[in-house]
């Protein structure tokens, strides 16, 4: 049952990201350097429901939210790494599956070394290096590092009266939107709500089959690498089942809008993609969790750890961003510079000649 | 053309790598290796019994009339060997990899470890105390979830001594008092905090100096944590069953049939909470975070102790030795076993961990 529920949730999930083109690359990408904040609203809407969501339902007994540890050393440079990776892949982890599905080569070299970095970390030849990144950890006297448990708030009343805080400024910010400029498939306002509403219904399965967890896709890429490489089976939980179905969905939506189309790169952009990938693997495999388990899912128990890391996935998007603006740049300035001098060179020559 | 055909490759690996992920995991779902359900902890009496065969390891159980801890197959009950115990064993712990065990001995302030592959000594390591006298004697032993910490509680102490743990060697970390405290120590599931029985309750202290967060008024003797550590359950001498949530530290007695004075079992592979009736002849099964009641397992011959298998039954160990294997999510008596060696007093599963070991989400 767990398997059907798992495949079907990640298909519709893959279906969704593909049509709302939902990816946490482009979005910070673009808040930041375009300043077009639609997919960041979308975002912001998917943990408006989730945090919501996952309160509410932790209120009523059906969830107990697992909040990973802060080990804030490996959240902030796996975090930076993470977003240094996914510039260079082209896509977040979310995003490079989905992008698998309607037939990115490119993405599919990314997926690969995405697997391999999580591999070379987790449990691998870094191994060495989570474990020493992970050793300082900040706990609130042995409960893990919340904004409710940082704040001392233990009542419920006092708990909502915060989340109606957030959620009043994420409403207002999200009411106040302009129209957004460019659309190709869903609005950030579907996008957001159908994601979001997978989220959580991925807390709900994943609760159903005991994991207290909600949507990830780092944990589940090392446990479905180690069962098809090793025959390990003991990480293959409901998630696993969902990211196998996140291509699949992809693969679907595409068909039907005529996106489907194998996508073959250069070899220059395969390689660079590849080897983001496996930078994105060993940031997410140090942070212990990528763009969707510590920013979505994460965020969504107010885990302090998914905050610090997020904001370092931003820093490092953004800082990964800006080299390669200011190379290109110099490159166009290069070029430039080079074509004006072939230009004084002809004349000189003409005028030599005549 | 060149193009083209470098398409038609694209496309002709991809449908092959496809297919053959495809392959595996349809394998691997139809042989019932691969299924979320075996993985996960489904609801507690609803669904069937995960058995695990092949094995490593096996179900160590303290004899004293043999002076040995015997290692028994988890299924059959077999005696699969014998660890020959130098000394009197007291408390035993398996590391959480399951390949050795640590075992305490009267009068000795040193643990001896065993393998619990091929049952021999391999070291003895001797426990450093700054708080503690020379006649000093380890009563209880506890590992953290990934094994690098141990922390241990002495006889008629309330001090607390947590060593680091490498490669089976034990360098003292910090020691603290909990005041008035006694019995085992538990802790929860990164052991950041520790939970010990005093008059007035169960002492909640900070793990990193066993700074006191608080006392939760609940009157257990036995504790046990569910596996996914939400909550603790407890039995007192007046036949109550307590439930603490983790989190919150709310206390309640369950209104329950009066219950054995012995430590509960929480299965790894169910949220279920068994418990032995006051008159040992039965077992009850509660939902472990709703503590909601699913069923009574009536015991063809009453029981001195539960025990987890680790193969996905639990023992009810009668003090004749015999042995009844029970279906914790099918809620009925799997198998009777007789264990060779006569009754033990203490059972612990020690299967060894060769696969696992996540550390992301």
């Amino acid at each position: 049952m767990f398997v059907i529920g798992g495949i079907a949730l990640g298909l519709l999930l893959g279906f969704s990201l593909q049509r709302g083109g939902y990816c946490m690359n482009t979005a910070f990408r673009s808040f930041f350097y375009e300043k077009d904040r639609s997919l960041v609203r979308a975002w912001v809407l998917v943990l408006l429901i989730n945090v919501i969501g996952v309160q509410l339902l932790t209120e009523l007994g059906v969830l107990y939210p697992l909040v990973a540890p802060f080990f804030w050393p490996a959240m902030i440079a796996g975090g930076f790494i993470f977003g240094v990776g996914m510039v260079l892949a082209g896509g977040c982890a979310s995003g490079t599956y989905y992008r698998c599905g309607r037939g990115m080569l490119g993405s599919m070299g990314a997926l690969l070394g995405f697997v391999l970095g999580t591999a070379l970390v987790d449990g691998g030849a870094l191994t060495w290096l989570q474990q020493s990144m992970r050793q300082p950890t900040l706990d609130v006297r042995g409960q893990e590092a919340t904004l409710f448990n940082v704040l001392g708030i233990e009542t419920a009343g006092l708990r909502w009266v915060l989340l109606g805080v957030l959620a009043a400024a994420a409403m207002v910010w999200l009411l106040r939107a302009p129209k957004q400029r460019f659309l190709i498939g869903w609005g950030w306002q579907r996008t957001g709500l159908v994601v979001g509403v997978l989220a959580l219904a991925a807390w709900v399965l994943s609760a159903m089959a005991g994991r207290d967890f909600g949507l990830s896709f780092t944990q589940p890429t090392v446990a479905l690498t180690r069962y098809v490489l090793a025959g390990d089976d003991s990480g293959i939980s409901v998630a696993s089942y969902m990211v196998i179905g996140v291509p699949a969905g992809a693969l679907l939506a595409a068909k039907a809008t005529g996106e489907a189309v194998l996508r073959i790169p250069d070899p220059r952009t395969l390689l660079r993609q590849s080897g983001g990938g496996v930078t994105m693997g060993v940031g997410a495999s140090l942070a212990g969790g990528c763009n969707i388990g510590h920013s979505i899912t994460g965020i969504s128990t107010l885990s302090i750890g998914a905050i610090v890391a997020t904001i370092f996935i931003m820093l490092g998007s953004w800082t990964m961003t800006w080299l390669i603006v200011r190379s290109e740049s110099r490159n166009a300035q290069r070029a430039q510079k080079q074509k004006q001098k072939q230009q004084q060179q002809q004349s000189r020559a003409k005028e030599a000649f005549v | 053309m060149a193009r083209t055909k470098t398409a038609l490759f694209a496309h002709a690996v991809m449908a092959l790598s496809a297919l053959t992920l495809v392959a595996i995991f349809a394998w691997g779902i139809a042989s019932g290796a691969l299924s979320a359900d075996a993985i996960d902890r489904g609801a507690g009496g609803r669904g069937e019994l995960v058995l695990q065969d092949d094995l490593e390891g096996g179900v160590l159980a303290l004899q004293p009339d043999e002076a040995a801890i015997g290692v028994f197959d988890p299924l059959s009950g077999e005696r699969r060997g014998r660890i020959e115990a130098d000394g009197d064993p007291g408390a035993m712990v398996p590391t959480p990899g399951g390949v050795s065990v640590f075992v305490t001995r009267d009068g000795s302030a040193d643990l001896r470890v065993y393998s619990t592959t091929n049952y021999e000594h391999e070291t003895t390591v001797t426990l450093e105390s700054e708080r503690l006298s020379e006649d000093r004697r380890p009563e209880h032993l506890l590992f953290s979830e990934n094994g690098d910490t141990l922390f241990v509680t002495w006889k008629e102490s309330p001090v607390v001594s947590v060593y680091a743990h490498e490669m089976l060697e034990l360098e003292l970390r910090t020691e603290f008092e909990i005041a008035d405290s006694f019995g085992p120590v538990y802790r929860n599931r990164r052991a950041t905090r520790l939970y010990r029985k005093t008059p007035d309750g169960l002492a909640v202290v900070y793990a990193r100096n066993g700074d006191h967060i608080e006392t939760v008024e609940a009157g257990a003797e036995h504790w046990r944590f569910n596996p996914s550590y939400t909550h603790i359950w407890g039995t007192d001498s007046d036949g109550g069953l307590w439930v603490v949530d983790e989190r919150s530290t709310e206390a309640r007695r369950l209104d329950a049939p009066p219950v054995a004075d012995v430590p509960p079992v929480l299965p790894s592979d169910s949220d279920t909470a068994l418990v032995l009736t006051a008159d040992r002849e039965a077992v009850l099964a509660f939902d472990a975070r709703s503590g909601r009641a699913l069923g009574t397992i009536e015991l063809p011959t009453p029981a001195a102790h539960l025990a987890e298998s680790g193969a996905g039954t639990v023992w009810a160990v009668a003090e004749t030795g015999e042995v009844t294997a029970i279906d914790p999510v099918g809620l009925q008596v799997h198998e009777r076993l007789t264990l060779e060696g006569g009754a033990p007093t203490a059972v612990s599963a020690s299967i060894v961990q060769r696969d696992g070991n996540f550390a992301c989400f």
